[in-house]
């Protein structure tokens, strides 16, 4: 047993150290614990608000104790795609099995040690997600003496189902992760899949909510059917119910000891037949050699990394990817979406200044920088040992974000003037205030990336998913985004669209020009000292 | 080719190399030969501009490291002991990348990939990812990507470590031609029979200090490197 807590703990302290920007002085793991907290304070704010309107749509049709079996469905999906990329890089891909396999000590303990790690970061979103949902209830209903200590027991019991489903998809997304060039091709099919899936959502969501105003007990029957551990859990935590929670328990704990019985009797044959799959091969010709300039060597290089790399696809391609569903579904449509008209009208703006809204956080959502240095990890080498200034490597990593973010957004924004038919003023600043958040969402990656690196990350996913520079990023960039956009909304009715996007471009230069003069002095000071 | 002037380096409060001084002149093979933890390794990646010179100068080919690190990087190559590359990358396109970044033309970076992508014998895995490759594979792709950048000063970490018989003969000829045509090499090893029959100097260190530098034939007498080397480390007044 001893064995086995210790092996979990590293396998965890693995995991969370990403966080840490791998930091060993004290001032800095403390700084990785306030970044965590801060990041959970997040999650737990967005759940909130999102469980708040939800429930009061579910209020209408007197149905506000379905927002208990919609959160937990929707943490256990969020938490699969999360948990499913960690355990095709930590567990399957995991540069310490060779090491672990060698220690005598039982599979089983190893592939529960693995698990455990897996499940410990899938409670944390879960409870991030339920817990919120659960005081949006409460402060809305009765609820009874048991009804905390049941939500809790039954999130960690489907905790441990989300560990269980993301181990088997990350087991088949290591399974069939193509190499090569069709690495590029998998990973743009996968990001267009995950599209698809949150734009389905989307308009299911209308429907379902349709439905729900319309026709409560039928959605309420085909929930209790086809999601019925969710069920059960309302049921476990509403009712008191024992024998619900205990069907949760065995809906968690029993797909949870079989993947860990299975993982632990076929965890050489599985870790040894991922490791000894064929390379692609391919003949080549060396008239593919030609020569570029080292600027556009090293913007490709950061192409075909972003590209080759399926977690970087899906976690920083977000952006470009929503800004060119949005413009199609424009073009498609050949019209504004009439809420979007309305909320134009009562927001005092036109339909395209709701849109460059939409972008500007569209734009905030992530960059491709917050883990470019993270990701050089032990090649840092090639790069420092090149004749190559240390801000042309830097503002490669810069253009290349640009480069995959700015041209989605232009098609876009020319969607929307073309359909609301916008003038060229209007659309050129419509353009320019979403562009010029992603320039600074770009810079404050790499500052935040320079400032936390994490160059020993056990794998990709880990510095591209849960760094310490990643998470920073992303909050920086969608405060000050949040912040020029709270303040333009509210100029919007005295000063017109063009007044309105002006000052997003204001509030957004300034924090621009300081990281840029950071990046010129600081950063180029910082990279040098980087090992 | 390579002047190292009372450099030092501290990691934190230790000390890693102490006021080093040696030259590496130009046509000549020099081994740096030393102890685990003695200094090589941070010496190496300081010259070839990795690490910064806390104390001392470095001078590569008459160009400063710390003052003027663009030109010094521009005629010198340097591999580490354990060459991470781009697993993402086939051995192709990372002899391509590097060849942009020192500015390789075209034809000439087809003549230099042919020429020692075949001597290596890996002209046939270069449309391979190099993440199937294997420790000797990624040595070798790395020792072509040097040549391709022509350098004047090479400078290897541990370069034999990993290659096969061939492929150490091979490299062998390499740095000897390379010295033959006005360049210069310093390679850190452990294997001292190596170092003896390859090297025209050999500089020796202890915990950061020089202990001697010289002519291989000088320094070893009539004795071996090997035995001179254990007496060197053995001898307490030494550096």
């Amino acid at each position: 047993m001893r064995a086995f807590w210790t092996i979990a703990w590293v396998q965890l302290r693995g995991l969370l150290s990403a966080t840490a920007g791998g930091a060993r002085r004290t001032g800095q793991r403390r700084s990785a614990v306030a970044i965590l907290a801060a990041m959970v304070g997040f999650s737990l704010y967005l759940s909130f608000t999102y469980s708040w309107a939800l429930a009061s749509m579910l209020r209408a049709s007197e149905t506000t104790d379905l927002i208990l079996v919609m959160m937990p469905l929707f943490g256990v999906v969020g938490s699969v795609l999360v948990g499913a990329q960690g355990a095709a890089g930590f567990i399957f891909g995991g540069r310490d099995n060779d090491l672990l396999l060698s220690l005598p000590v039982s599979r089983l303990l190893l592939s529960l040690a693995k698990l455990t790690a897996l499940f410990a970061d899938s409670m944390v979103m879960m409870l991030g997600i339920c817990l919120p949902a659960g005081a949006v209830y409460a402060l809305q209903a009765r609820t009874n003496p048991l009804y905390w200590p049941f939500l809790i027991v039954g999130t960690v019991m489907l905790s441990l189902l989300a560990t269980a489903l993301g181990a088997l998809v990350g087991l088949a997304l290591s399974a069939f992760r193509p190499q090569g060039g069709a690495a590029v091709v998998a990973n743009l099919a996968s990001l267009a899949l995950l599209l698809a899936i949150v734009a389905g959502l989307m308009v299911g969501q209308q429907a379902l909510l349709a439905r729900l105003i319309s026709d409560p007990s039928a959605l309420r029957a085909t929930l209790r059917a086809w999601a019925a551990p969710f069920y059960w859990f309302r049921n476990a935590v509403l009712d008191e119910s024992w024998l619900h929670l205990g069907l949760v328990a065995l809906a968690g704990l029993v797909p949870f000891t079989l993947v860990a019985a299975v993982l632990a009797r076929n965890f050489l044959r599985i870790t040894s037949a991922l490791a000894a799959r064929a390379p692609a091969v391919r003949a080549v010709e060396l008239t593919e050699l030609r020569a570029r300039s080292p600027f556009r060597a090293l913007v490709a290089k950061e192409a075909r990394r972003f590209f080759g790399t399926s977690s970087y696809v899906l976690n920083c391609g977000i952006s470009p990817a929503l800004a060119l569903v949005g413009g199609g579904y424009l073009l498609a449509t050949r019209q504004i979406p009439p809420p979007l008209v309305q909320a134009a009208v009562a927001a005092g703006g036109t339909p395209l200044f709701l849109i460059s809204a939409a972008l500007i956080m569209i734009c905030a959502l992530g960059s491709t920088t917050a883990p470019s240095i993270s990701l050089e990890g032990d090649r840092l080498w090639v790069l420092r040992e090149a004749p190559l200034a240390a801000r042309t490597i830097l503002d490669a990593k810069v253009a290349f974000n640009l480069l995959v973010l700015l041209p989605p957004v232009a098609f876009a924004v020319l969607a929307g003037a073309v359909v609301s038919g916008a003038g060229p003023l209007e659309a050129v600043l419509a353009f320019a205030a979403p562009a010029a958040t992603g320039v600074f969402a770009a810079e404050l990656g790499l500052v935040s990336n320079l400032a936390w690196p994490k160059l020993d990350a056990a794998n990709d996913t880990l510095a591209i998913k849960q760094s310490a520079s990643v998470l920073i990023a992303f909050l920086g960039t969608m405060a000050v985004a949040g912040t020029a956009l709270g303040v333009s909304m509210a100029a919007a009715p005295r000063l017109g669209t063009t007044g309105a996007l002006l000052i997003v471009l204001a509030i957004v230069s300034v924090p621009i020009l300081v990281l840029r003069l950071v990046l010129a002095g600081w950063g180029i000071r910082t990279f040098a000292r980087l090992a | 080719m390579l002047e190292i002037s009372h450099f030092s380096h501290r990691f934190g409060q230790t000390l890693a190399v102490n006021d080093l001084s040696f030259t590496v002149p130009a046509g000549r093979i020099v081994g740096f030969i030393g102890h685990n933890g003695a200094g090589k390794t941070t010496t190496l990646r300081a010259a070839a501009g990795i690490l910064p010179v806390d104390e001392g100068q470095i001078v590569v080919a008459g160009h400063d490291v710390t003052s003027d690190p663009l030109a010094a990087k521009r005629v010198s190559a340097f591999l580490p002991d354990n060459p991470d590359l781009y697993d993402f990358m086939s051995g192709l396109e990372y002899l391509n990348f590097i060849a942009d970044l020192y500015r390789v033309s075209t034809e000439r970076r087809r003549e230099l990939v042919a020429h020692y992508a075949s001597a290596y014998d890996i002209l046939g895995d270069l449309g391979t990812s190099i993440g199937a490759y294997s420790h000797g594979m990624k040595q070798k792709l790395a020792l072509v990507s040097a040549f391709v950048r022509e350098p004047r000063l090479l400078m290897l970490d541990e370069p034999f470590v990993g290659l096969d018989p061939i492929a150490a003969h091979t490299l062998k000829g390499h740095l000897r031609t390379l010295c033959d045509s006005g360049g210069a090499v310093l390679f850190s090893t452990h294997i001292l029979e190596v170092a003896q029959a390859l090297c025209d100097d050999v500089v020796i260190i202890k915990r950061g200090r020089l202990v001697v530098a010289g002519p291989t034939a000088t320094v070893i007498g009539d004795s071996s490197l090997e035995a001179v080397f254990l007496e060197l480390q053995a001898d307490p007044g030494a550096a």
